[in-house]
């Protein structure tokens, strides 16, 4: 090769050009639905319920982010090790047109406090990720392309942060 | 609505089946460059992501023949990024692989719906959970590589070459 810098979309390109094309051209799905037969009517309607998907998607992050939020207020302790993960909560919310806190116009019903044990505040957090995610992995069946890649890398990410807290909490002092 | 949608979505469906097809084919071949560096604990996970890599590959065989396509098969062998020469090295490799497929899975989810979309999103979901247990920290987005901006991929732009 070329290069001998790691560059991760390079790793293997033999492959990579493939799938760089995927990326790059994308499927247009899209915009093209908006041209579909089925009257305005279907149309609203189609619409609404992809609006309503990624509403309900952006709450969950909304939602996780003020419980990542709670537990480091109340385990300073863990914070420097969730700090990363409640980042990436922050830009899938952003992703999803979510507002930049977690406070939106119909604020997600206060979670339970977190539990006085750092190490059991972490483990309801690893289960709240994997839940969210699970949600995540059905919704996505019904979202348009481009919404279901996005829904399928972010819930990833949350079974990523499951596995992650749970580690941190295997390290964290009861 | 989305899925099979004529022609166009059939062919979209395929071309991004095959790109998995051919990122598991370089994931197997980099496990097992990589294996022989790891040790003990490590060197059972690569183990266990080479043969969940192996089913998936398998599985994406029958899917491209189901779409009516003729699978890709596998290169004699392929360029690493890197020389793996430790346990580091071949643990960063083993990111990589993962973070590769993650890729082409994330497109597949775009291109693909019910069932295949459904076993898109798990694979990446797989992907994701072991580049964080290699690396031992996560991304934001697994597989959108346009959103994946970490200061040492600055050199990126090289990507869209084949190199060989």
């Amino acid at each position: 090769m070329r290069r001998t810098g790691t560059t991760r979309r390079s790793a293997l390109t033999a492959t990579g050009a493939v799938a760089l094309g995927a990326v790059l051209t994308g499927c247009g799905d899209g915009p093209r639905n908006r041209d579909l037969p089925g009257g305005a009517d279907a149309r609203t309607a189609a619409l609404r319920e992809r609006t309503a998907l990624r509403a309900a998607a952006a709450r969950d992050s909304a939602s996780l982010l003020s419980r990542y939020e709670q537990v480091a207020a109340a385990h300073p302790l863990t914070e420097a090790g969730i700090a990363p993960m409640g980042a990436a909560v922050r830009a899938h919310l952003a992703a999803l047109g979510g507002p930049a806190k977690a406070a939106g116009t119909s604020p997600p019903p206060s979670p339970p406090t977190a539990p006085a044990d750092a190490r059991a505040a972490l483990r309801e957090l690893a289960a709240e990720e994997g839940r969210v995610a699970d949600g995540r992995a059905t919704a996505l069946l019904n979202a348009e392309p481009e919404l279901a890649r996005l829904l399928a890398s972010i819930a990833a990410a949350g079974a990523a942060h499951a596995y992650l807290l749970t580690e941190l909490a295997k390290e964290t002092p009861a | 609505m989305t899925q099979l949608a004529g022609k166009d979505g059939t062919d979209s469906t395929l071309r991004a089946a095959q790109a998995a097809l051919a990122a598991e084919h370089a994931s197997v071949y980099g496990y097992g460059a990589l294996g022989g560096r790891l040790e003990d604990g490590r060197l059972r996970d690569a183990t266990a992501a080479s043969d969940a890599h192996r089913a998936r590959r398998d599985a994406l065989v029958r899917t491209v023949r189901d779409l009516g396509g003729t699978p890709v098969v596998a290169q004699a062998a392929y360029a690493l990024p890197f020389a793996v020469r430790d346990p580091a090295s071949a643990m960063r490799l083993a990111a990589v692989l993962e973070e590769r497929v993650a890729g082409v899975y994330s497109d597949l989810v775009r291109a693909a719906g019910g069932p295949l979309r459904q076993d898109a999103a798990g694979a990446l979901r797989e992907a994701a959970v072991r580049a964080a247990r290699w690396r031992g920290t996560g991304v934001a987005f697994p597989g959108l590589t346009e959103k994946a901006a970490p200061p040492e991929d600055t050199a990126e732009a090289g990507a869209t070459g084949v190199t060989h």
